[in-house]
């Protein structure tokens, strides 16, 4: 991980490597708050090119009828839910670190997509959205006359 | 000097005596849950971007680890425009008990959780009690 880079400094975004920082550390002391407790939920890694976008969501342990996917302009919404697996009669918990319940995430993607031709694939865990930039918002070539 | 050999101390222990552990290299502890039923401890460990394939449980005097290897997540050709998680290995050890029936672990990996049951040995199984 690169925490401070030489060329960029501390990059655009200062305090959202602080963030990156403190999720990695807390997850490798495993004090991490984790599911559904985290100030976020889920967690994504969002990528793209002038084409395309491709988000992918850390959500384990969530049905894939339980996912909620919908996308408006350059509005992507994430909808889910994990089921509690509370314990029944004469059963307990000895630890509990997983959380559960449900959880709503939008976010802004760099263009407008197009609805039609979004894929989505869910895959051990972790849901990969693929987002082709929608013709209409792609930049045109002005000539000039 | 003094703290040197206190160090060295602590690497000298043995193994099962540590209850817990959470390394080695660059992984992430899994969030787990421990749930004690009527018949056996069941382990639930949150493992996304773990295959089937790809995870590892053992069992080896009284310590029980999990970890779990995750592929490279990246998107050739395209720039990350913001990253919230960073994929990594999981690894996290725990001490088990006596009483627990180590021979007939069952293990399931679905969705990205690990899910283990440890059966209880039959001695240690709840009994009811004939009231005469």
């Amino acid at each position: 991980m690169v925490i401070w880079d030489r060329d960029r400094g501390f990059g655009s975004d200062p305090f959202g490597e602080l963030e990156r920082f403190r999720r990695r550390m807390n997850r490798i002391f495993g004090v991490s708050p984790g599911f559904m407790t985290q100030d976020v939920f889920p967690p994504l890694n969002v990528w793209s090119d002038s084409g395309k976008a491709v988000v992918k969501a850390e959500v384990p342990g969530i049905k894939k009828e339980d996912l909620e996917i919908s996308v408006e302009n350059d509005v992507l919404t994430i909808k889910g839910h994990r089921e509690p697996g509370k314990p029944g009669g004469g059963e307990c918990f000895r630890r509990h670190e997983r959380g559960h319940g449900s959880f709503r995430r939008a976010i802004g993607l760099p263009f407008s997509v197009d609805p039609e031709n979004v894929t989505a694939d869910y895959c051990n865990g972790i849901l990969r959205l693929e987002l082709p930039r929608h013709e209409t918002s792609k930049p045109k070539k002005i000539e000039v006359g | 000097m003094k703290e040197e050999q206190k160090m060295q101390k602590r690497e000298d222990r043995p193994q099962a005596l540590q209850t817990e552990a959470v390394e080695p290299e660059a992984s992430f502890a899994p969030q787990v849950d421990v749930i004690e039923k009527r018949d056996c401890i069941q382990i639930l460990a949150d493992m996304p971007g773990v295959s089937r394939e790809n995870v590892d449980a053992t069992l080896e005097e009284g310590v029980l680890t999990i970890s779990g290897k995750v592929e490279p997540s990246e998107e050739k050709g395209l720039s990350l425009q913001s990253g919230e998680y960073e994929s990594g290995n999981f690894y996290r050890s725990f001490a088990v008990g006596e009483g627990l029936d180590t021979e007939n672990v069952e293990a399931i990996m679905q969705d990205g959780v690990l899910k283990l049951n440890i059966p209880k040995s039959e001695k240690y199984k709840p009994k009811k009690i004939e009231i005469k």
